[in-house]
């Protein structure tokens, strides 16, 4: 049944063809050897016939020979001996052409029988010397005769007989031929056919299959059956169909995942075509904006919690914008992202109330934790001083241990001023009251608080302030709290006796301030996190250092508030430099020179 | 030899009101401490000898806050300097009325220099 197509063919040929060569050979070699025989025979039998002719004319020699009517002479005897001899010569060449003929055989022998009962007669007169007795010898002589028309009679109608036989044999084989030649041809049909079928079949199932499988029937399958090549085709379909099915099954759950993740989002999601009408909703976004249900024009669904042109210009950027509603007393943040050209747009929907309301909680618990933690370090700082001012009654190892219990005190003091800037930073409240001011008192201010610390170091700081800066516009203190952090950093960073360099400038519509040191300068790979909180340069290094890693963030903090941009360069090995870039006042050029407004908290500034 | 300088110190903890005590006196000033708001204005309220030459208030302090004793004190007409003690830095604003006098402001922790500097400044006015 798996017989290839092919070699079904082959075969069903190879047998057609040998069933036509055999019926072809049988049919010719039949056809040959009757017309070969009947070919022989008539010749034997044209050939006794034609003996017998010869014995009959070598009677009528003898005849002659006797020559019945005349006196007999002398030479009869002579000429009957040779007519006889002759006779004798014809009749044994007649004989030998009736071997394996006995009906022939018997009918000449009765001739030559007659004609030797008429020898006798007439070769007793002979012997007699007188002629033998007429009518006697015209009855033996007749009964040669007849004997010979009879015989010739005989092979006539043998000849007849074998016509008659050989056209009969020749029609059978023909017969036989035809009856060969027609079963070959059905045999090939039925062939054909068979083969026909069983492809037929296969093909058919594919294609119903294939039909029920486009439709959408993925469970289409068809037995794999048949020759060789259409179970192939049958057995590839089948895994074609195995295939897709699997992979309609992956989409399939992958969509059924992604509609639970997206209808289990707090988020509210909201698919809308190019139109803007609602598609779908997930239950967040129902519950988010109860307005918005399948088929209405988003923009009506919200038009009382935000202009249409809103949600028209973010469905337009692609993304790229946000609007914020509140409603309900939520706020609410919209997101757009184009599906695609065509596709229309999936919106977001945020519920930031909770997130607002908890960052609001945690800036007041880090003010509130900052500010108690006041007065107990107070207490601690306070009554360290007390002893270290009773420093005649300590040992010296107990005044060390003081001055250590103090330092760690300012520094956690730092540490809460730098967390409660960055948490009122956080909470958008850190706030700058700017106002006109000198830039070089900005800048030598800090150094010369810095100065001593510098010194122990062995280290200089240059200052270089170009003559006749515009003034800026910024709170006084904040921007000497950033370059006190500034400098304590490029003094922390940088070996003994080096030099930090400090230099303003005008550079366009800015004024910038360089901070600038020789030290082992900031790898590449920390630099973009260098304002980032609790970032600090190397371990080896930073442990050494007393600072609270968040400095440069809330200086950047600072400065940005000023409506400035703080930028760290450095090579490695080649130092770094903090970039201040200040915009200055462009109408009031000199005038009211007032630096030094009283310390914003009266707390000692970060250093 | 003078009249030590009298200072009246307000807080609601024992142990800053031991601190400042201490530093204080050690200083060479003679301190008087109050625990709460109305104790305070009792010991502001003292005249002649006992009267304060100077007054530290704590900002915050439960029940009689310093705001609501400085409030008093002035409605009373009292002209002692007064010296705001607090952690918060919005207190500046709280205290922020021309009839309140605040004469200057010292933040949490304190620093012992900036407030030993300010005394005599104070006294002299």
């Amino acid at each position: 049944m798996n017989q290839s197509l092919a070699n079904r063919l082959r075969i069903g040929f190879a047998i057609t063809f040998a069933v036509f060569a055999v019926v072809t050979i049988f049919g010719v070699g039949r056809l040959f050897q009757i017309r070969s025989n009947y070919e022989h025979d008539v010749a034997r039998s044209y050939e006794r016939e034609l003996s017998v002719g010869q014995l009959q004319q070598a009677f009528q020699h003898e005849r002659d020979a006797a020559d019945l009517d005349a006196v007999m002479p002398t030479g009869a005897a002579l000429h009957l001996h040779r007519a006889i001899a002759t006779s004798r010569v014809i009749a044994n060449t007649a004989r030998s052409a009736l071997e394996v003929d006995p009906e022939s055989e018997a009918a000449f022998a009765l001739r030559i029988k007659a004609q030797a009962r008429w020898l006798a007669l007439v070769t007793r007169g002979l012997a007699n010397n007188r002629a033998p007795p007429l009518a006697r010898e015209k009855v033996l002589a007749d009964a040669v005769l007849k004997a010979d028309r009879e015989f010739a009679q005989r092979e006539q109608n043998r000849r007849a007989e074998l016509r008659s036989d050989v056209d009969g044999d020749t029609g059978v084989t023909a017969l036989l031929v035809g009856i060969g030649f027609i079963s070959g041809l059905v045999a090939a049909i039925l062939l054909v056919s068979s083969i026909v079928s069983a492809v037929r079949r296969p093909l058919d199932q594919l294609v119903d299959a294939a039909g029920r499988l486009a439709s959408g029937d993925l469970k289409a399958r068809v037995a794999i059956d048949g020759p060789r090549e259409t179970a192939a085709l049958g057995a590839a379909f089948n895994e074609m169909a195995d295939e897709l099915q699997l992979a309609y099954r992956h989409v399939e759950e992958g969509h059924e995942q992604l509609a639970v993740t997206v209808r289990s989002l707090s988020d509210g999601v909201i698919t809308v075509d190019e139109a803007g009408i609602v598609n779908d909703a997930n239950p967040a976004a129902r519950r988010l904006l109860p307005t918005v249900v399948a088929e209405v024009d988003i923009r009506h669904a919200i038009s009382d919690l935000g202009s249409p042109e809103e949600i028209d210009r973010i469905l337009a950027d692609e993304g790229a914008g946000e609007i914020s509603l509140e409603h309900g007393g939520r706020t609410l943040v919209i997101r757009a992202s184009s599906l695609g050209e065509g596709a229309g747009s999936v919106l977001s929907v945020r519920d930031i109330s909770e997130r607002n309301r908890v960052e609001r909680m945690k800036d007041e618990f880090v003010l509130t934790a900052s500010h108690e933690l006041r007065s107990p370090l107070t207490s601690v700082q306070g009554f360290a001083e007390l002893l270290l001012m009773e420093s005649s009654t300590l040992t010296p190892r107990q005044a060390e241990t003081v001055e250590i219990i103090l330092e760690n005190s300012r520094h956690l003091v730092r540490l809460l001023n730098d967390l409660l800037d960055l948490a009122r930073s956080d909470a958008g409240r850190l706030e700058v009251k700017p106002i006109p001011a000198e830039v070089e008192p900005l800048i030598m201010d800090p150094v010369r608080a810095m100065w001593a610390q510098a010194d122990s170091k062995g280290q200089t700081i240059e200052v270089e302030i170009a003559e006749d800066l515009p003034l800026v516009e910024v709170e006084p203190d904040r921007i000497r709290q950033v370059l006190v952090n500034l400098i304590t950093n490029a003094a922390d960073y940088s070996p003994m006796g080096s030099k930090i360099r400090i230099s303003a400038r005008q550079v366009a519509e800015r004024i910038e301030i360089l901070v600038t040191d020789n030290g082992a300068g900031i790898p590449p790979e920390q630099i973009e996190h260098i304002f980032d909180r609790f970032t600090r340069g190397d371990a080896g290094i930073t442990q050494r250092i007393d600072g609270t890693g968040l400095g440069l963030a809330i200086s950047k903090s600072l400065i940005e508030l000023h409506g400035g941009s703080l930028v760290a360069e450095s090579a490695p090995g080649g130092g770094a430099t903090f970039r201040i870039s200040l915009p200055f006042l462009t109408e009031i050029r000199s005038a009211t020179s007032s630096p030094a407004a009283p310390l914003a908290d009266g707390r000692p500034t970060d250093a | 030899m003078p009249e030590p300088t009298r200072i009246l110190v307000a807080d609601d903890s024992e142990t800053i009101l031991l601190l400042m005590r201490r530093r204080l006196e050690l200083e060479g000033y003679e301190v008087i401490t109050a625990i709460d708001g109305e104790t305070a204005m009792e010991d502001a309220r003292r005249t002649g000898r006992e009267a304060p030459d100077v007054i530290m208030l704590d900002a915050m302090m439960p029940g009689v806050s310093g705001l609501d004793v400085l409030r008093t004190l002035r409605g009373e007409g009292l002209g002692t300097p007064v010296l705001i003690i607090s952690a918060h830095p919005q207190v500046r604003e709280m205290f922020d009325a021309p009839d309140l006098e605040v004469s200057d402001y010292i933040a949490k922790p304190i620093d012992f220099d900036e407030l030993l500097a300010l005394i005599p400044i104070l006294t002299a006015e």
